[in-house]
Order: structure tokens, then C-alpha cells, then sequence
């Protein structure tokens, strides 16, 4: 049986009084002394600390550096990863040849080479997007060679039967069947890009969220860290929902896909 | 008549399995030849050779004059499988052989459409068609592609009975107003005979060409009449006591 979805109205109800609910036991918890405001902070205060920072536009600039590193860090590592996974496919000889040192960097918590990038590239932007660009990278590479080693070859064959030249049979035939996977490695890397960034900018930085997030811990100040994790949550759903919308538009032929 | 294809002494083996040896056929232009023969008996991989998806190991094929395999985009193949691509509507599917050759003629695919009664389903995308919607599509891109030969590999296998037997009747309609020389490979033997003017019996593997038998029924033909006709009985006892051997005969060698 399938449950009915209910309409949109209700289930903006339903998910406020969730919101409501968790806020309020947050909020009575702290009033009533159960924990210390210290350790947990409040709603309240929480909710006070954005609205001056948002007012004062500091916010705002942290987060658009956090917002340059993610987003140049996943466009650069998704187009090389992408070409990469494509130029493996073709050439057999290179995939046979790099395979284990690929699937060796892929297997090692990239995060670990923050270090690394911190020492040769600095403690601005450029490391960050570093980071990012090496986690992004290998997602995409792997997705769009396993996409195109996928490709249904009777596909492939029937439209060879038409007598169609590599060329057509890779812009028509490939390329497209390649997407859906292409864009599971884009909704996986949206989100570890904006991990690298942060992570980044917590080991060493000057600005942006990571960089708050360090500060607060470094001072004791749970409202503030809270503060910050609420705008990376707000980031993340916006961009997960970015992404579900472009992937609705361009796998239309595909049906639903989920989105939050 | 002339011959739109020839096949000679025609062997392929997969290792140490021989799946075809020393098969020779010809399709006179304009005919319309089915191939029956037990699972595994190396029909498919004939027509795969035919269209020049696989290299024999012995012998040589000509389709409309052209040697070996070089005849590609006069032949036209319908597999049982659905081959339409996903991502494009079923109006860009039919259009996709011409795009092939770079002249998209929307005009000619429409009417193609209406051909297989698929008018206002153009904009649809095949995970929103039938199963049997999605076949008519094939055949309309089929016929988009105008090929000399037509080579199906039991294109409507996968049908359910009553739609495969509406489909059959359709593509009989269009067949026989087109005469287009088809090469046709299936399981069902009703089919085969319903469909052909000839029928040729392929033997347990290794395949040979055990008999052939020259389907005498007038055209044209309603499915249903032909079913109930005393000569297409006659042949399909006939037919059917020749194959069954075979078919049992497959089934005692293991795969």
C-alpha cells in the first residue's frame, strides 16, 4: 500500500512542530538547571548570537569564503575528474598502468593531506580548494569510468547497427548514459567539498566558518559554535537542494529522484 | 529474384564451444525468412554476424551486394531487447537513424508514427510507454532508417501474448505493403510460420541447417485466419516434429 504524502501545508506543520519541540525541551533543559548553559548553550541565545552576526555582516564574509573554497574546490576537481575518468575509459593501457596508485590515494583519508596542502599552498584559499579539489576528484573519476564501463552495449550495438561513427555513438549513446552516475559522484562530492573547506580552515585559516568554529572552540564559547553549525547546515540542505533540482532537470527522462 | 543476402560456409566458435558450422542461406530481395532452432543453436549470433557485430571464424556474408562487413547502415536490426535510448523522447528515438546519416526529417518521422499508431506520444519518453508501445517505436525507428535487409532477433519475445499477437499483426500489415527482405530469428514457431514465406530449421549445437520449408500461405495474411488455416497446421506438425528433436537433443548437452 502506498501511504499517502499528505499535502504541503501539513507537512510544514508537522516538520515545525518538530522544530518546536526540540527547542522547547533544548530551552527547559537549560532553564531548569537539568544542563549547564555552558556545555549545551540555548535556543535563545543561539538564535540572538545569528541575528547579530547577520546584522553586522561578519557572517557574511566568512561565509563566502567557506562558500569560494567549497565551490571552486568542487567545480575544478569534478571537470578534472570527470575528463580523467572519460581519458581512463578510452585508454585502457594508462587505466592498467595507474589503477593501484589510484585506488591508493582514493583509499587514504584525504582529509590527512590537509598538512600537506596547508605547508606547500598556505593558510588562505588556495589550500582549502586543494583539499576539496582531491576529494572531488577521485569521486568523479571513478563514477564516470565505472558510468562508461556500465553503458548497455546493445545500446551501444544497435545504434552501430545503424552504421553510426564512434564519434555519434559516443556523444549520443556514452556520454548521456553516463550522467546519472556522474551526478551521484556530484551530490556525494557537494558535500565533502564543504567537509574539506571546513576541515581546512579549522586546521589553519584566518577566515571563513571552519575558521569561527575553531575560534569559539578555542574560547569556550558553545553559543558560537552552534552559531556556526546551524549556517553549515542551512548551506548544506541549500546546496543538496540545489543539486536535486538540476539533477531533476537534466535526468527528467529518469523519473523522481529524492531531494529533501 | 536477387539475392539481398547471402551466407557461405559460414562457422563461428565461442573457445571450444562451436555455436554455427558451415551454414549457407540465402534471402531472396523482398523475402521474408524466419529462423527457428533450439536456445543456444547460434541464430542470434548469425544475424550478429550478418550485421557485422561479430567476425565469423570461417565463410563469408554479402548483404546487398556489399562483401563481409562493410554492409552497416543498410541493415537494419531489431534486437529483443528494448534499444531505445532512455534519455530521449520517443520522437528523437525515430529520428535517431536519420541523425545518424545528419538529415533529420521530422516530417518523415511523425508520419512514421502514425504509421504504428503512436500519434501523440511523441514528447513521451520510453519509461512512460508500454511495453508494446515501446516495440512500435523500435519498428518505427526501424523503418526511419529505411534499410535494405531487416535483421530481428526475436524482436517481440519479451511481449506479453495478446500484445505480441497485436504487434504481430501490425508489423504483418506494414511488412507486407513494404516487402522489405527481413531475416527474422524466433523461439515461436507460430510466429515463424505465421510471418514467413520460408522457414529454415536450425539443428542442436553445433547449429547446421537441418531442413527448410517453403510456407506456401496466401498473402495477405490476417493473424488470426492463418492461425486457424488447415496448410499452416499441416506445416506447423511438420515443422514442430523435426524441432522438437532438436530442442531435446539441446537439452541433454550441457550448456
Amino acid at each position: 500500500m502506498i501511504m499517502a504524502k499528505g499535502s504541503r501545508s501539513e507537512r510544514w506543520v508537522l516538520r515545525l512542530l518538530v522544530l518546536g519541540l526540540i527547542v522547547a525541551l533544548w530551552e527547559g533543559v537549560c532553564r531548569t538547571g537539568l544542563a549547564s548553559e555552558f556545555w549545551v548553550s540555548r535556543p535563545f541565545l543561539i538564535v540572538a548570537r545569528l541575528w547579530d552576526t547577520v546584522r553586522s555582516g561578519t557572517v557574511w564574509f566568512h561565509m563566502g569564503v567557506t562558500v569560494i573554497e567549497t565551490v571552486s574546490g568542487f567545480v575544478l576537481g569534478a571537470l578534472a575528474g570527470i575528463i580523467a575518468g572519460f581519458a581512463l575509459a578510452r585508454w585502457r593501457r594508462a587505466h592498467v598502468a595507474l589503477e593501484p596508485y589510484l585506488m591508493g590515494v582514493y583509499s587514504l583519508p584525504r582529509v590527512a593531506l590537509a598538512p600537506l596542502f596547508i605547508m606547500w599552498f598556505g593558510i588562505g584559499i588556495p589550500s582549502k580548494i586543494m583539499l576539496a579539489i582531491s576529494i572531488v576528484f577521485f569521486i568523479l573519476l571513478i563514477n564516470t569510468y565505472v558510468g562508461v564501463q556500465n553503458v548497455d552495449r546493445d545500446l551501444v550495438n544497435s545504434v552501430k547497427t545503424m552504421g553510426a561513427t564512434p564519434r555519434f555513438i559516443t556523444r549520443r549513446v556514452v556520454l548521456p548514459s553516463c550522467i546519472p552516475w556522474i551526478f551521484s559522484g556530484l551530490r556525494i562530492s557537494m558535500a565533502l567539498a564543504l567537509t574539506a573547506s571546513v576541515v581546512g580552515e579549522m586546521l589553519a585559516a584566518q577566515y571563513g566558518l571552519g575558521f569561527l568554529l575553531a575560534r569559539a572552540s578555542g574560547t569556550f564559547d558553545t553559543t558560537g559554535i552552534f552559531m556556526v553549525l546551524i549556517i553549515l547546515a542551512l548551506l548544506a540542505i541549500g546546496t543538496y537542494n540545489l543539486m536535486a533540482r538540476l539533477e531533476k532537470r537534466l535526468l527528467h527522462w529518469q523519473g523522481e529522484t529524492a531531494s529533501i | 529474384m536477387p539475392q539481398k543476402v547471402s551466407v557461405s560456409g559460414l562457422s563461428i566458435a565461442f573457445g571450444a564451444t562451436r555455436a554455427l558450422e558451415r551454414v549457407s542461406l540465402t534471402v531472396n530481395d523482398g523475402e521474408f525468412v524466419s529462423i527457428v532452432g533450439p536456445s543456444g543453436c547460434g541464430k542470434s549470433t548469425m544475424l550478429n554476424v550478418i550485421a557485422g557485430l561479430l567476425a565469423p571464424a570461417e565463410g563469408n556474408t554479402h548483404v546487398a551486394g556489399i562483401d563481409g562487413q562493410g554492409a552497416g547502415s543498410r541493415i537494419g536490426y531489431m534486437f529483443q531487447k528494448d534499444t531505445l535510448l532512455p534519455w530521449a523522447t520517443a520522437l528523437e528515438n525515430v529520428c535517431l537513424p536519420m541523425d545518424v546519416k545528419g538529415s533529420r526529417d521530422w516530417h518523415k518521422a511523425r508520419a512514421l508514427m502514425q504509421l504504428v499508431d503512436l500519434t501523440g506520444f511523441e514528447a513521451h519518453y520510453p519509461n512512460q510507454l508500454s511495453g508494446g508501445m515501446r516495440k512500435r517505436v523500435q519498428l518505427a525507428r526501424l523503418l526511419a532508417q529505411d534499410p535494405d535487409v531487416l535483421l530481428m532477433d526475436e524482436p517481440f519475445g519479451a511481449l506479453d501474448a495478446q500484445t505480441r499477437l497485436i504487434i504481430q499483426e501490425e508489423f504483418l500489415k506494414i511488412w507486407e505493403r513494404q516487402r522489405k527482405t527481413v531475416l527474422f530469428v524466433t523461439h515461436d514457431l507460430q510466429e515463424a510460420i505465421a510471418l514467413s514465406d520460408r522457414v529454415v530449421l536450425i539443428s542442436a549445437r553445433p547449429g547446421r541447417i537441418k531442413a527448410t520449408y517453403q510456407v506456401d500461405l496466401p498473402r495477405p495474411r490476417h493473424i488470426e485466419s492463418v492461425l486457424a488455416h488447415p496448410r499452416f497446421m499441416a506445416l506447423f506438425q511438420e515443422i514442430w516434429a523435426s524441432l522438437k528433436q532438436e530442442v531435446l537433443a539441446a537439452r541433454e548437452r550441457p550448456a
